[in-house]
């Protein structure tokens, strides 16, 4: 009797991917003898790219830490499929933060994304970032300001929440672009989750949508969900994120203004909020203005900060920038701090994927 | 009733040949217009980049994903031309039959001898080159003739049932792109054969004339032309100025992707005043401030040409768009 993979596939549940053949994809093996077979090998090296990231910061305060200058971050990007189901993904930092003594090896992502589900399906499985929000799933040096916003740091973690864990996301049907992502995650103790576990995950989900009001202005809007352990209870947190770009063709004069909103509950605290607004304008072909409002309740309900961040940025090329920022934050606690930060950014390695 | 019934099915599926079989997204405008004319009623067609967009640009913004999820062809030019946003939107459409490779996927630069491709070392201190070569093909309308013969053939391979017809339309796309070039008599009277293969030699003028024939279309109007230095903003126009034998002495970007700078732009003055260059042709989306200062110091003219079909109003199609470039270049040449 002869089966279908197929459909004897489907019969015990497996997706498409694993049961079509994929011959027509995989090539057969080449015999090739000495130095040949060391060059098509070099064929099957991933992609890698190297970001640096030099900061420098300039204060009001006389603490040495608020006045220093470092390589903050080398970020090491590895990309590659595995096989025809799989593909791999790492970024590795190389930090050594302005606020800290000591350098560190940080796994900011790294993760595999299976390919070949079925249509709209993407599957991702290792360090994530997790799906809050819009900005928490960028790196530092997509940022369009030299760190991330309060709201990030302050609520979601340091470097955000990033962590180990599985992604399920699916591309929904129809003319528009619609997309539902949930994951489960195992972050380490932060200011909104602690104590999670694989039998106590952080869940979280994020649905976007997109739209394209002309050829030159576009939006996408998200909102955004998360559920997980704090301290013997249980944290909840939503959210909204908002872009819009407006892009008019030939003038090299583009305006991008973004939002995000959060509104959360840490374990048994009250109900807190955060947000931050930002714009940034294309003065000329290179070089950006950028002013950025921070606004946020502390998780533990301690402290409310806010901060005012206003910038130039100059991209030489799309490989490198030079940015002067100037910011100014304050706590209801009655601390106030004025920071000018100096950037110097540049990326060897394949050309970026321009992300919206 | 089941005679009423047969005869609404068999409607339908009439009616449901009659739509278009494959949903064809191509990076550019141009290629949108060959896949057009090779596919005819068979294929729907639209492309990412519209207007006077600069190809090399674009954001993979998620609509495009949308539109590459239901897509059964992706074509791009390659060479890199795309290379900061295709895999982008590639992977996020999740549709596995357009990835490099696969069925769905096609360079239309495919079996073109790229002009420009680097030797020896290449880095980004030479600014932002193409590592395969010069992306920009589709300004020679001989190699329209071949990206259309592409294009047919992976139609042909998806939709082996009208094959046919794609071959059909292939060369007839190619017999009005002859015609459009050398003119109909000319055509007619000598073949398209010996026609690309003078133009190519740089000896259509003679040729032609020794044949008792005379030149129509585009070559008639840029013939004249031939051996005219002109400068550009960025190497676009490699492959337009490769045809028609113009003489590229500069660019305004010191290199790839790079702003002019004043020492290069005192440079490109001294250049033009010593080759007696007419016309500085640049692209609609870069500024022109670079174009018009050199202009001005040595007497030239600014020629803004569409790049693509669409960056101009009068670039409908791929026809339109070479009937502007070449009028508004022979004209500022010849004035």
């Amino acid at each position: 009797m002869v089966f279908s993979t197929v459909a004897l596939g489907a019969a015990i549940g497996l997706p498409s991917c694993l049961t079509t053949p994929v011959t027509s994809v995989a090539p057969k093996l080449p015999v090739f003898a000495g130095s040949r077979v060391a060059q098509t090998q070099n064929a099957f090296n991933p992609d890698m790219s190297f970001v640096f990231n030099f900061g420098a910061r300039l204060s009001d305060s006389m603490s040495p830490p608020m006045r220093r200058a470092t390589m903050r971050e080398i970020e090491w990007g590895i990309a590659a499929d595995v096989d025809p189901y799989m593909r791999a993904e790492a970024y590795i930092a190389f930090a050594s933060p302005l606020d800290e003594d000591e350098g560190e090896v940080d796994v900011e992502e790294a993760f595999g994304s299976y390919t070949g589900l079925a249509a709209g399906h993407d599957v991702r499985v290792g360090k994530l970032a997790g799906a809050v929000g819009r900005v928490n799933r960028n790196h530092v040096d997509q940022l369009d300001f030299f760190d991330y916003p309060l709201l990030v740091t302050s609520v979601l973690g340091e470097e955000g929440l990033r962590a180990p864990g599985v992604s399920w996301s699916y591309l929904l049907p129809g003319d528009r672009f619609n997309e539902l992502t949930v994951e489960a995650l195992v972050p380490e103790d932060g200011p909104l989750f602690a104590g999670s576990d694989t039998g106590k995950p952080v869940v979280v989900g994020h649905y976007r949508t997109f739209f394209d009001f002309t050829r030159d202005l576009s939006a996408q809007l998200g909102f955004s969900y998360g559920t997980g352990p704090m301290a013997g209870e249980t944290s909840n947190v939503y959210g909204a994120d908002f872009v819009a770009k407006l892009r008019p063709e030939g003038t090299g004069r583009s305006i991008v203004f973004e939002a995000e909103t959060l509104w959360y509950k840490a374990g048994g605290g009250s109900q807190r909020n955060g947000h931050y607004a930002s714009l940034a304008y294309e003065l000329t072909k290179r070089l950006w203005a950028g002013a950025r409002y921070d606004y946020v309740q502390l998780p533990d309900g301690s402290d409310t900060l806010r901060a005012v961040s206003t910038g130039l940025t100059l991209k030489m090329t799309e490989f490198q920038l030079i940015r002067l920022e100037w910011q100014n934050i304050d706590s209801n606690a009655g601390a106030s701090r004025n920071q000018l930060f100096l950037q110097v950014q540049f990326l060897i390695g394949p050309h970026r994927a321009h992300k919206y | 009733m089941n005679r009423h019934l047969i005869a609404v099915i068999v409607a339908s599926s009439v009616s449901v040949a009659a739509y278009s079989n494959l949903t064809v997204v191509t990076s550019t405008e141009d290629l949108a217009s060959i896949a057009k004319a090779v596919g005819g009623d068979k294929v729907t067609v639209s492309a990412i980049v519209t207007g006077a967009r600069d190809p090399h640009s674009i954001e993979a913004k998620p609509s495009f994903m949308s539109r590459l999820m239901r897509a059964d062809l992706w074509i791009a030019v390659g060479l890199d031309l795309e290379v900061a946003w295709e895999d982008a939107i590639i992977r996020g459409s999740r549709n596995n039959n357009l990835r490099p490779g696969a069925k769905g996927h096609l360079y239309a630069s495919t079996g073109i001898a790229p002009l420009e491709k680097p030797t020896g070392n290449v880095s980004r201190a030479q600014g932002d080159i193409h590592p395969n070569g010069n992306p920009h093909i589709w300004l020679d309308p001989a190699n329209a003739r071949k990206i259309a013969d592409t294009i047919a053939d992976k139609l042909s391979a998806l939709d082996p049932a009208n094959k046919a017809v794609y071959a059909r339309n292939a060369t007839a796309f190619q017999k009005r792109i002859d015609e459009e070039m050398f003119g109909t008599a000319a055509v007619a009277a000598i073949g398209s054969v010996k026609l690309w293969s003078w133009s190519s030699a740089g000896n259509l003028s003679a040729q032609v004339r020794a044949a008792g024939q005379r030149l129509g279309g585009w070559s008639a109007s840029m013939e004249p032309y031939r051996g005219s230095a002109i400068v550009t903003y960025h190497k676009s126009w490699s492959y337009f100025a490769d045809r028609f034998g113009l003489k590229v002495i500069d660019q305004l970007e010191p290199k790839p992707g790079i702003p002019p700078a004043p020492g290069h732009i005192a440079h490109v003055i001294r250049e033009c005043t010593a080759n007696k260059v007419k016309a500085i042709l640049q692209e609609p989306f870069y500024s022109k401030n670079a174009a018009q200062t050199v202009a001005g110091r040595v007497g030239a003219k600014v020629v803004v040409a569409p790049l693509t079909v669409g960056s101009d109003v009068a670039a409908k199609d791929y026809f339109s768009l070479m009937d502007t470039i070449v009028a508004r270049l022979s004209a500022t040449l010849g004035g």
